[in-house]
């Protein structure tokens, strides 16, 4: 096996990452090469020592405090947004929603309205238009129309009387110029 | 049975606040470990973590990944790169963050009396190595730290890094090997020490 092949398979079996074809294949070398024993060994030496040595320095204390200050804010940001508090936060959308339903609404009604008029124009027009004329019309306004009727027919009585009254004035009249000229009825 | 991480996150979610710090807590030495050195010290470390963190909190409530771990080193990771890109190369701040490193670990090693020549050959060794972890190219340390610092699997570092399980292990494989040839002499003092 070459020193690349088992690298790779020492590499894998660190993480847990072997098939049971490849575990085998391993263990077998491990066992019966001492060479093979050596290289693993050298490896996990290295990494050791990477792992093992400290760092510089380690992480300001004041980053752990600021990250726990944001980290509560956070929290009590999420506790405090109520159902409706959710809904202002989504008001673009909300706005949107509420102008979409009024406009269908009112499309549905014009529709309605169109196709009421619609109807009522074609019986109006042909079937039966005196009965819709009537049924259109107020019953008061026949009282009314009465009533006009009435006022109309007084005041031709009126003016008969006052014609009346002109007559017999211009027959005294003409009476009185004949007599006037010698002349007698 | 489940992870803790798991366990904790969900205390978080369900408004116990202390369950945040112990989450942070948890990841706090693998996660700085990896950031640290993987910006070699630069563009405040302090301040990538912080922001890895807040970006956890800001997107907990959409988190619905198997791998706690993953998700947070795959954030971490991308955050390093775009620091990355936009810092600006005006001074070798790669040698400055070495010396920077030395001076602190010189200081460490007087605070905690560690004088013997043999603790400081053990230390230095250990330094060495991570100095040439330095000049590895940044996909090739980010799978070696990622192993090393965080104990990731390589299924779960291809998938951060977006590549196959076999190109994930051969950014390993040569990470090793650029270790060994620059560490060579070391690497046999190394093996002294530990066995």
């Amino acid at each position: 096996m070459s020193e690349e092949k088992l690298e790779r398979l020492l590499l894998l079996a660190q993480t847990g990452e072997l098939s049971d074809v490849q575990r085998k294949e391993l263990d077998t070398l491990l066992t019966q090469t001492e060479s093979a024993r050596a290289y693993r060994d050298d490896m996990e030496a290295m990494l050791s020592a990477v792992r093992d040595t400290p760092l510089p320095r380690d992480l300001d204390p004041m980053v752990m405090r600021r990250i726990e200050i944001q980290g509560r804010r956070a929290m009590n940001t999420r506790e405090r947004r109520s159902p409706v508090s959710i809904l202002l936060t989504w008001r673009p959308a909300l706005a949107s929603g509420i102008a979409a339903i009024a406009l269908l609404f009112l499309g549905i009604r014009f529709a309605q309205q169109n196709e009421g008029n619609a109807e009522s124009a074609g019986v109006t027009g042909a079937d039966q238009p005196v009965e819709r004329m009537e049924f259109a019309w107020d019953v008061e306004f026949d009282d009314e129309v009465e009533d006009l009727n009435d006022l109309l027919a007084l005041a031709e009585g009126d003016l008969d009387a006052s014609l009346d009254a002109v007559g017999d004035s211009e027959d005294e009249l003409l009476q009185e110029l004949l007599k006037l000229e010698g002349i007698n009825i | 049975m489940e992870e803790p991480e798991r366990e904790l996150l969900a205390r978080y979610r369900a408004g116990d606040a202390s369950a945040l710090g112990e989450l942070v807590e948890l990841f706090r030495r693998p996660l700085f470990g990896f950031i640290f050195r993987m910006t070699d010290g630069r563009d405040d470390p302090d301040d990538i973590f912080q922001e890895v963190w807040l970006r956890v909190i800001k997107h907990q409530a959409r988190y619905t990944h198997k791998n706690f771990k993953s998700w947070l080193f795959r954030i971490a990771q991308n955050l390093v790169i775009d620091r990355a890109r936009k810092q600006k190369p005006i001074v070798d701040l790669q040698s400055s963050a070495m010396r920077e490193e030395e001076n602190v670990f010189e200081t460490r090693i007087e605070d905690k009396g560690l004088t013997t020549p043999a603790q400081i050959d053990a230390k230095t060794l250990g330094e060495q190595i991570v100095a040439a972890v330095r000049t590895l190219p940044d996909d090739q340390r980010a799978v070696f730290l990622m192993r090393t610092e965080a104990d990731l699997p390589f299924k779960e570092i291809a998938k951060i890094q977006g590549t196959s399980i076999n190109t994930a292990l051969a950014r390993m494989q040569y990470a090793l090997a650029k270790l060994r040839d620059a560490l060579k002499s070391e690497y046999h003092e190394l093996q002294g020490t530990t066995s």
